[in-house]
């Protein structure tokens, strides 16, 4: 065990944390917004997905980073239209709609990079994200690995107190708790529910599917089926913390170490099974269920209730 | 003013307006697709159905496909109709599976076929409701999401079922992660030679009118709509809610345990990592364009295993990745949900032209 806990691997095991935590903290904050105002996104798996696909596409015929980013985000603006569609206009249950995207972008994403790739042994990469090293603060030991991250992860960061601040601090804010608190209420102030769900879907599409660029473009390249369950523990950690921006925060570094450590001991063998790592997010995220609903903790969980005005009819 | 009879009303004849206008945009997106890969649409159609439906063997492997989706959606809906949303099929269904494994593995393999098959019915069915009770008891007692709370236990129980194939209850034999064959009476016996129709294919057959029945004929069944169309009603109406809620989840998850129960003793012979075969997520969307109706689950099951079994035929004869039936899958739940909505915009358009000319009508005389 002391051969293991050196400082080059503990300050690998943080690096890669932290760098396993950024797409997990994008989807998150997504989510975030969308439970908020009352909904549900159970294609977050989906849509990363979705966004690994078309920022990789982006990359490759845009020629860079920028435009796979660019593609990822127009991406997350459509699909947050299709599912403010499907869920606000048309009435669809939100969690049926989220699982049938996630078929759609697994069947879509593995059909299109054959069709416009082609099938090749060896994919072809992209130019991946390149870090940026703040002078001095990078040079510090063990933890200046946090000022030697890329722009996207830095922005990343950045998004988390810009999130809290707008959630907690704004009347825009405001709206979007009260629409998921009580939208009958809401209503009855004047707020146009179906609008703030409208672009709280989008944001969260945005967000997931920025979180697929992410992958891909620190890994360079795309394979089918890449969100690998991230946009389930996407899930989990909203609940993990408890809906805030900060706990979001620091909830996708601990799901973002599980991870690593995961990775590690599968290579190290010391006898802990990986599963149970690999199944560590999911149970402290039941056991914060468990506590927080014995503590009469107030959740904004009337997720995934839909809105319809009095005297209109449900589909 | 004398009071005229309104012919509004809804025509029955719009769900098969809704069918019609799913399948057709489904046909065209289908198509254009194929189109992409130049693939010429008569080759590629007719393989698809002779795939999935041209000879003996095939017909037996779309059953034997159909039957896992219709039995997770069959509780699925028997979940969502009293207002419980069991996302946790999957999960529901690992259980099930070592459930089922644990009972032919471990117990003594002289024991008769009879006596094995009933025990692996019960052992699958009990463990998938004994994973959704603590669902059900949270949902109930503390109001904690059933919806959350079942996709952080499809993740748990895969892990369990991963760990326990790969250390404890792996079969020393092969350098696969997976646990060794099942005894041979614990086996679900195969009814027609040469194909995988197992015996809980006709299970699930009878279990899909058994449910019809339920749903549609007893008390019970009754009591469970009612809870799902509005629970306060049926409290006032003085049913048991909390009761029937737990009971309808835990019937939602005894079903997917004997789905995943089925595909253990039945098709792999093994309990391994992919027991559930995604099962447990395409269901939830054949119980949607079921309607969340017995029958309607069953013909949506047939298609979407057709789906699943005649792609990859459709890939030998004309190149197109087999990924295209799940984005199809996919395509169809959508179009249909739009189907949906436009058909009823319509009806209701009719409604109040209707409405109106009868009005005018009126105030004329």
């Amino acid at each position: 065990m002391e051969n293991v806990l050196t400082t080059t691997f503990v300050t690998g095991l943080l690096a890669s944390s932290f760098s396993l935590a950024i797409p997990l903290l994008l989807a998150t904050l997504g989510e975030v917004f969308v439970e908020r105002s009352g909904l549900l996104n159970m294609g977050i798996e989906g849509m990363i997905l979705m966004g690994c696909f078309v920022s990789y596409i982006g990359a490759v015929y845009g020629g860079g980073v920028m435009m796979g980013i660019l593609a990822s985000i127009v991406m997350g603006v459509l699909i947050g239209l299709l599912m403010a569609l499907l869920t606000l206009k048309m009435h669809a249950n939100q969690s049926i709609c989220g699982i049938v995207f996630n078929f759609f972008a697994t069947g879509a994403t593995g059909f299109f990079n054959r069709y416009i790739m082609g099938v090749s042994l060896i994919p072809t990469t992209v130019q991946t994200l390149q870090p940026l090293p703040i002078p001095f603060l990078s040079e510090i030991p063990i933890i200046g690995f946090l000022f030697n991250q890329n722009i996207m992860a830095y922005l990343t960061v950045i998004l988390v107190p810009i999130a809290a601040f707008l959630l907690f601090r704004t009347n825009l804010g405001l709206k979007i708790r009260a629409v998921g608190g009580n939208a009958q209420a809401a209503d009855t102030m004047g707020i146009d529910v179906i609008k703030i769900r409208s672009w709280m879907w989008i944001v969260g599409a945005v967000l997931a599917c920025l979180a697929g660029a992410y992958l891909t473009l620190t890994i360079g390249l795309f394979s089918d089926g890449m969100s690998n369950n991230r946009g389930f523990i996407a899930i989990a950690l909203v609940v993990f913390a408890r809906w805030m921006p900060w706990n979001a925060l620091l909830g996708a570094f601990v799901f973002g170490f599980a991870d690593a450590l995961q990775l590690r001991l599968q290579a190290l063998s010391l006898g802990i099974p990986y599963q149970f790592l690999v199944m560590l997010p999911y149970v402290l995220t039941i056991i914060v269920l468990i506590i927080g609903a014995s503590s009469k903790y107030v959740n904004p969980s009337v997720v995934a209730v839909p809105y319809v005005r009095e005297g209109k009819e449900l589909n | 003013m004398k009071k005229e009879k309104t012919t509004v009303y809804r025509k029955p004849a719009d769900g098969v307006f809704v069918i019609l206008l799913t399948a057709v945009l489904t046909f065209i997106a289908c198509s254009l697709l194929l189109k992409l890969y130049n693939a010429d649409l008569g080759t590629a159609y007719s393989a698809l159905i002779r795939g999935a439906w041209g000879t003996k063997h095939n017909i037996g492997e779309t059953l034997s496909k159909a039957a896992p989706l219709v039995l997770v959606a069959l509780g699925f809906a028997i979940g969502a109709q009293s207002g419980m949303f069991n996302i946790g099929g999957e999960g529901q269904m690992f259980a099930g599976a070592l459930g089922a494994s644990l009972v032919a593995l471990y117990l003594p393999a002289e024991t008769p076929a009879v006596i094995g098959i009933l025990l692996v019915f019960i052992a699958g069915a009990v463990f998938g409701m004994l994973w959704a009770l603590p669902v059900a008891y949270l949902k109930t007692k503390f109001g904690v999401s059933e919806i959350v709370m079942t996709v952080m236990l499809n993740e748990v129980a895969s892990g369990i079922v991963s760990y326990l194939v790969s250390v404890p209850m792996k079969d020393p034999m092969t350098p696969i992660h997976q646990s060794a064959i099942l005894g041979a009476n614990f086996q679900m016996p195969t009814l027609i030679k040469g194909t995988k129709v197992h015996l809980g294919v006709v299970i699930t057959l009878v279990l899909v009118f058994i449910v019809w029945f339920f749903m549609s004929r007893s008390t019970l069944g009754y009591q469970l709509r009612a809870t799902g169309l509005s629970s306060r009603a049926a409290l006032y109406a003085g049913m048991p809610v909390t009761s029937i809620m737990i009971l309808s989840l835990m019937i939602s998850g005894g079903f997917a345990g004997l789905a995943g129960a089925f595909e253990a003793t039945g098709v792999h012979y093994r309990l391994i990592e992919g027991v559930t075969g995604g099962f447990g997520f395409t269901a939830i969307i054949v119980a949607q364009l079921g309607k969340n109706r017995p029958f309607g689950i069953a013909v949506a099951a047939l298609v979407f295993a057709s789906l699943t079994v005649g792609s990859a035929a459709m890939q030998r004869a004309v190149g197109t990745p087999a990924m295209l039936s799940e984005m199809i899958e996919g395509l169809a739940v959508m179009f249909f949900i739009i189907s949906e909505f436009a058909v009823k915009r319509v009806r209701k358009e009719i409604n109040n032209k209707a409405i109106a000319k009868q009005l005018a009508a009126a105030q004329k005389a």
